[in-house]
């Protein structure tokens, strides 16, 4: 590994992988844990590594999905690393002890998220959410969704699952088999997302739109008209923005002030192929003694990663003036995951050739930049 | 849908053909199935399946999908389309080993619908699948009872949508019938569906040439139909789903054209299954060719007309057509018209 130390272009990082790996075929899902420097890539081949992002050395591989490992999904502690895939098992491990449970059932599992306070599992496998303890254990189950599960989320509590014809949540602790809200909207949502301050919800869509909800009132708002169906979508750290793939550009919403009704996103462009990823770099948390005074203001916005089917993966200020890329970088195949470390350190994106690249933004430390005026 | 990006021919070509084959219980999917994958064993083939089937084949891919049918907004057009083969096909085309042939099978009642409209507006699906064709398969003995199961108001009769939406027609089991029947089976064949071509078949034995890749869905084919078809007169007032071809003299305008067919099928898309057309059209020295499922339509310019007389030729087939009315419709479009 080499260090290219300060080098800036323009604003821009020129980067090329900092380390590369292969796996045996198309990476479904790469997700960083979110604590420590542990990430997670499955396959199409059935394959799942852990890898230490540091070195990008396989540290573990997960037992073998047939026909493919869909999704994976770390507890908040970074412990246990679930992963689903199409044979229909889910597989919780704990990386600290090795210790590994499976629970087996039929239809693809295509959506694992863990609550917030590391309770429970949800896993949507065909039109089932199951709910689970970290030890697999099966709490309850909740049959007979709309349509196949296409990706879960939890807002504190609750556990939002998307189908066809809208989102509809449920709350463990409650204990009831119905859905204690459903968010109303005719049409086939891909992926789903819950901002940070749990004030937003929103789903990309196989229409070629994104569907967006205010939590408490349910008020929602429809953005159409993108190019293509909408399989990427990320909501800023702070929350004050929406990001979207559907098309050649990566969108950004403004969520601030009245909401995003009669506003035009901005849109950044750097790629030659759908966006089909989207990541913002996650807030480490403030280190003592470093930015002690009004850490926040001072920090720079978030980089946001995009990776398209053009086989490009970008980086952006997701804020400020240029709309120029902070950083691209061509990883030969189309990308079909990206995720950050925790440390913000590193994007790890897979392709659909089947590699994995960790790319460094720059070598400043994040939450440096300077104060803009604007 | 229309659509400013034409389909290049090169594009097409690389595509992995998808057949979809639809039959009721009983007809020899599974037959037909466990026959392509062995006679085909050298190919790499993905075999997708809404009912159990016996399929005992190890070099084949075989994914059980639960039939998942969702209305979608397309531009201003609703449509149904398949949301679980979306996902599945999406999948399967990610994974690095390429297949060679992806083999769709539907339940006994599916409506075709759904599964080829999937293919219209899908990109992902659009721009690395092509629907190369759908094959129905009939028992020869019990087509005739299947077809004459009276439905309730405003439900379409399974089997003859089936045979309405294909390209080929496997007429299986022809062991179990006399000449005289199978006539008879023919013929009500044909008055729903005049382009299909038929095979006579037992235990699904037919040639595989016939029903695999042979582009159906290929709008540089799209009609191979039997002229005396488009100039045959309408016989079969009584049948409500029916085939209507005609054939024009004369260079159209693409705008009326446009006007026309878009208000047709948004108008009567429900009714009409397919339609399919080679069009002369003032001004281009090559044939227009355009496919369409119920409201959605591809069109691209085809081979040129050379020294061919330039005949524009239409089919449709659905549920109360008239004749008249088509055939007016479309002499408005010619550019001589007014």
């Amino acid at each position: 590994m080499s260090r290219t130390a300060n080098l800036r272009t323009a604003g821009r990082t020129p980067t090329t992988p900092v380390w590369s790996i292969d796996l045996d075929d198309a990476v479904s899902t790469v997700t960083a844990a979110p604590r420590g420097p542990m990430v997670a890539a499955a396959s199409l081949s059935g394959r799942t590594v852990v890898i230490d992002a540091d070195d990008g050395v396989v540290v573990t591989e997960m037992p073998h999905h047939e026909l493919g490992a869909l999704a994976a999904a770390w507890s908040p502690d970074g412990r246990r690393l679930a992963v689903g895939g199409a044979d229909g098992t889910v597989v919780i491990a704990d990386i600290t002890i090795g210790r590994r449970d499976a629970v087996m059932g039929q239809g693809w599992v295509h959506a694992l998220a863990w609550s917030p306070d590391g309770q429970y599992l949800a896993a949507g496998r065909g039109r089932e959410v199951l709910l689970l303890r970290p030890d697999g254990a099966i709490v309850t189950r909740w049959p007979g969704q709309p349509s196949t599960v296409t990706a879960l989320t939890w807002a504190g509590h609750r556990l939002a699952v998307a189908c066809y014809g809208g989102i509809r949540w449920y709350e463990p602790g409650r204990n009831r088999t119905e859905p204690v809200r459903i968010f109303d909207w005719k049409g086939s949502l891909l992926t789903i997302a819950v901002a940070p301050n749990a004030r937003w919800a929103a789903s990309g869509n196989q229409d070629a739109s994104i569907h967006l909800w205010r939590l408490w009132s349910g008020e929602d708002y429809e953005m159409s008209g993108y190019p293509a169906k909408v399989t990427a979508i990320a909501f800023a750290p702070d929350s004050q923005r929406l990001a979207a793939g559907g098309g050649e550009e990566v969108t950004v919403w403004n969520l601030g002030g009245k909401g995003p009704a009669g506003q035009r996103p901005a849109s950044l462009r750097a790629h030659a192929g759908l966006v089909v990823a989207l990541a913002y770099a996650p807030v480490p948390p403030v280190r003592t003694g470093s930015a002690g005074r009004a850490g926040r203001r001072t920090a720079a916005p978030p980089l946001l990663a995009s990776g398209g089917r053009d086989g490009r993966l970008a980086g952006w200020r997701s804020s400020g003036g240029s709309r120029r890329p902070h950083f691209e970088v061509d990883l030969g195949a189309p990308v079909s995951s990206v995720t950050w470390t925790a440390d913000a350190a590193l994007v790890v994106a897979g392709t659909q050739g089947g590699r994995l690249s960790a790319v460094r933004p720059s070598d400043s430390p994040p939450g440096t930049g300077t104060r803009r005026s604007s | 849908m229309p659509t400013d990006a034409p389909l290049q021919p090169a594009d097409q070509a690389t595509k992995v053909p998808v057949t979809v084959l639809t039959g009721f219980l009983g007809s020899g999917k599974t037959t037909l199935l466990n026959r392509i994958l062995t006679e085909e064993h050298g190919k790499r083939i993905a075999v997708i399946e809404n009912e159990f089937g016996e399929i005992g084949i190890d070099d084949a891919l075989v994914v059980d999908t639960e039939e998942e049918i969702f209305e979608m907004n397309n531009g201003c057009i609703c449509c149904t389309v398949r949301g679980d083969l979306i996902r599945v096909l999406g999948t399967l085309m990610r994974r690095r080993d390429r297949f060679d042939h992806i083999l769709i099978e539907t339940t006994g009642l599916a409506d075709p619908a759904p599964v080829a409209q999937t293919f219209f507006v899908d990109d992902e699906i659009a721009g690395q699948l092509r629907l190369d064709a759908i094959l129905t398969l009939v028992d020869a003995r019990h087509l005739g009872r299947h077809l004459d199961d009276a439905k309730p108001e405003g439900v379409e009769n399974e089997a003859v949508e089936q045979i309405a939406f294909a390209d080929r027609i496997v007429l299986n089991k022809t062991d179990l019938v006399d000449e005289a029947e199978l006539d008879e089976v023919i013929g009500r064949i044909r008055a729903i569906n005049r382009v299909a071509e038929i095979l006579p078949a037992q235990y699904a034995k037919i040639d595989l040439g016939k029903v695999l890749d042979v582009g159906a869905f290929d709008l540089e084919r799209a009609l191979d139909v039997d002229p005396s078809f488009l100039t045959d007169g309408e016989h079969q007032h009584d049948l409500t789903v029916s085939s209507v071809g005609i054939e024009l003299t004369g260079d159209l305008s693409i705008p009326k054209l446009n006007d026309w067919l878009g208000e047709l099928l948004s108008t009567k898309g429900a009714d009409i299954f397919r339609s399919k057309g080679v069009l002369a059209v003032a001004g281009q020295q090559n044939r227009y060719v355009f496919q369409g499922v119920h409201m959605l339509f591809e069109g691209i310019d085809g081979q040129p007309w050379g020294n061919t007389a330039r005949v524009s030729r239409l089919v449709f087939i659905g549920r109360n057509l008239d004749r008249a009315a088509l055939e007016t419709g479309l002499r408005r479009c010619l550019a001589s018209a007014r």
